[in-house]
């Protein structure tokens, strides 16, 4: 008996075969698994609620309050922005240093400035501490920081060093995430280390 | 109680195959005694019979998707019912699926071994001629009945073991007949089909609306078994992540295979016949197929027991699995959670109700329609309980928002308002949908099945009974919901499997709860 081939049919088998094919090969493509410390980065980022940042007078502190108001934007977490007045041990750690106050006061009122572009609510703090990595941790534990950022400047590197000692310090002993920002190799271009 | 030695967790074995084919086993027989039957019921509508079943169970699809994958935990709809309404109505869902899961048992022990009788005739057996009659039961079939039972306990004894072995089994079992019927279904249509005959059919033949209500009912049965996912998902590695895969990939591929099925037949026979062939009305569908007609009996009934056979062992497990989740919680008595110390199973359930389905598979054969007799119960306790787990997934919308779902029921209305201090919800509109769809087809059931509107209520009823019973002798409240620490178990949950994206995402939400409290306060 000659065998008669449907078109319609034949359709039918094919749109059959595809619709299972499709069905499978999206059932078998699994997302991949993510380890318990990376998900908790993604997660964490979307839960920051308090953002440290250290600043002095220099670009590396403002591309560092850019940064973290980016980070902190969709969640409308607050910006605190922390000067730390280095005193030297030869003097108590209530003197006056009226100049790096001022110079302070300036970083901070910058950082404002550019929380206020963000449209995201920010603090100032200027204390006085005998290294600033002292200062930083003591203000981030006070306000429960979720993160602090910090931007690396070259200047301050001494040769042979890939941080600063006071970014070391705080990468090293910060309870909470820490976030270390770097120029493009362009951008440290411009910028030559501390001899 | 459990002695701490016994007590164990189940093992996470499962992989995407694995949990596809558990619900896939459970499934995918069903239309293999669906088809006649709805065709004797729908006439030349019985396409359009599949296809209404199939939109509510579609939405019965969506709705497990979520709620398996956002709580992975053994006890399935029993276990969203329990959550989402507390322990009587946790238990009465858990008791309407659990006599699901006996017939299933059963019934597809029974067909399993009547596929298998096919083969005797060839070897010069009849198995008409161990036909015998015990005092007033007529026709008592001695061998197909210790066929079943031994089909049972080669079941029991596989699942006893561990599901390593059980679900590699329904794995290599289930390529061989997805093959086997896509091949069916592909030469079919291209060398044998007839769309007139389908056109014909429908035009001239179609059925009274009483009986394509009758028909659309009984086609639910050809897809009761979902539940078998949400069964094994607290087993299956990472759940969150494959579980919503596996279940609406299940939802979409026993939907075609059911529409094809349906659609061929009626453009290859008239439905007179297929409804003449309740028994074996896929055999006779691809007899009529050329080239592959010589041998396509023989397969079909090869492919129809292998089928049935692993629908029969998915009925072992969920079975299992569920009472060991009731006990867990409960509902029933604690003797039933012990985990095998060795193999690592909930061997004393699987041994008890699979012997429930021993005694119910000896009754039915009492009768002169012991597969008839079966699954007139089937679709009331698919039904029942998927009504209470439709009502547990909009309840748990409003009460446990917090639980991160992989998947959401699409089409919701946003309620609350957060800047008042409230969490937002998402009202899901396709859960009223199948909430009302569900609910019809229970209204149909116990409208037009007779031995189903009686037994079922009153196997729930006497289920209850021992409820009661066994919370009054345990010092338990029998219609109060017992105290349960559900944000602690979800943690565990999640981390018992790794998801650990979701865990951060459930602490985090927990945490702007704690802190919206503590705001008001």
């Amino acid at each position: 008996m000659p065998l008669h081939v449907g078109l319609l049919g034949s359709v039918i088998s094919v749109v059959f075969v595809l619709l299972l094919a499709l069905v499978f090969r999206w059932m078998f493509r699994v997302p991949r698994q993510l380890p318990y410390e990376v998900a908790q980065i993604r997660r964490t980022v979307n839960q920051l609620r308090t953002v440290v940042v250290p600043v002095v007078r220099a670009l590396s502190s403002e591309r560092a309050v850019e940064l973290a108001c980016r980070l902190a934007q969709p969640q409308q977490a607050k910006i605190v922005l922390v000067h730390v007045v280095e005193v030297p041990l030869s003097l108590p750690l209530d003197a006056a240093m009226p100049l790096q106050r001022a110079a302070g006061d300036e970083a901070i009122a910058v950082g404002v400035t550019i929380c206020e572009t963000h449209e995201l609510a920010s603090d100032g703090v200027t204390i006085p501490a005998r290294s600033a990595w002292e200062g930083i941790l003591r203000v981030a534990r006070e306000r429960h920081a979720d993160l602090i950022v910090l931007g690396l400047d070259a200047k301050m590197r001494r040769p042979g060093e890939e941080l600063s000692r006071n970014v070391a310090q705080v990468v090293r002993r910060a309870s909470c995430e820490v976030l270390v920002d770097r120029p493009a190799a362009a951008v440290m271009e411009h910028v030559q280390p501390a001899s | 109680m459990a002695q701490p030695e016994e007590a164990g967790v189940l093992r996470r074995d499962v992989t995407v195959w694995g949990s596809f084919m558990w619900g896939y086993a459970d499934v995918g027989a069903d239309i293999y005694t669906a088809l006649g039957l709805v065709a004797g019921a729908a006439m030349g509508a019985t396409p359009v019979a599949f296809a209404v079943a199939g939109i509510v169970y579609l939405l019965v699809g969506l709705a497990y998707t979520e709620l398996a994958s956002s709580y992975p935990v053994a006890g399935g709809g029993q276990y969203f019912t329990l959550r989402g309404l507390g322990d009587v109505w946790g238990f009465v869902c858990g008791a309407a699926l659990l006599l699901d899961y006996t017939i299933d048992i059963s019934l597809f022990a029974v067909s399993s071994s009547g596929y298998f009788n096919f083969f005797l005739p060839a070897l010069g057996v009849h198995i008409q001629s161990f036909a015998v009659t015990i005092g007033p039961f007529v026709g008592v079939n001695l061998l197909w009945l210790a066929e079943t039972l031994a089909i049972i306990g080669f079941l029991v004894a596989i699942n006893y073991v561990g599901i390593r072995i059980s679900s590699r089994i329904n794995e290599v079992l289930g390529v061989v007949a997805i093959i086997g019927q896509v091949v069916i279904v592909v030469f079919g249509f291209v060398f044998a089909w007839d769309p007139h005959l389908v056109l014909l059919q429908i035009q001239f033949q179609f059925p009274t609306m009483h009986k394509f209500m009758y028909g659309s009912s009984l086609a639910i049965i050809s897809f009761v078994g979902l539940e078998s996912i949400s069964q094994v998902s607290q087993e299956t590695r990472r759940p969150a992540t494959i579980v919503p895969r596996t279940s609406i990939s299940l939802v979409l591929n026993v939907l075609i295979f059911a529409l094809a099925f349906s659609v061929l037949g009626m453009g290859l026979l008239p439905w007179q016949v297929l409804g003449a062939h309740p028994g074996d009305p896929i055999a006779i569908v691809a007899q009529k197929i050329p080239i592959i007609g010589a041998i396509a009996a023989p397969m079909t009934a090869l492919i129809g027991g292998v089928i049935v056979l692993i629908s029969s062992n998915s009925g072992v497990m969920s079975a299992s699995r569920l009472t060991y989740s009731m006990s867990t919680f409960h509902l029933l008595p604690e003797w039933f959670s012990a985990v095998h110390p060795r193999y690592h199973t909930p061997y004393r359930t699987i041994i008890v109700f699979s012997g429930v389905a021993v005694v119910q598979a000896i009754l039915a054969f009492l009768t002169s329609q012991a597969m008839g007799t079966l699954a007139n119960m089937y679709a009331f306790g698919a039904t029942f309980g998927y009504l209470l787990v439709f009502v547990s997934l909009i309840v748990l919308r409003f009460k446990d928002p917090y639980t991160p779902r992989p998947y959401r029921m699409p089409f919701n209305i946003m309620l609350g308002r957060p800047e008042d201090g409230g969490q937002r919800v998402a009202f899901p509109v396709l859960a009223v949908i199948g909430f009302l769809g569900v609910g019809t087809i229970l209204f149909e059931v116990i409208l037009t099945h007779a031995i189903g509107r009686i037994a079922g209520p009153a196997w729930v009823l006497v289920m209850l009974l021992i409820y009661y019973i066994y919370r009054r002798r345990a010092g338990l409240p029998p219609w109060r919901a017992l105290p349960r620490n559900w944000e602690q178990a979800q943690r565990e949950t999640l981390r018992d499997a790794e998801e650990f994206e979701l865990l951060a995402e459930y602490e985090a939400a927990l945490a702007d709860k704690a802190a919206r409290e503590g705001q008001q306060a």
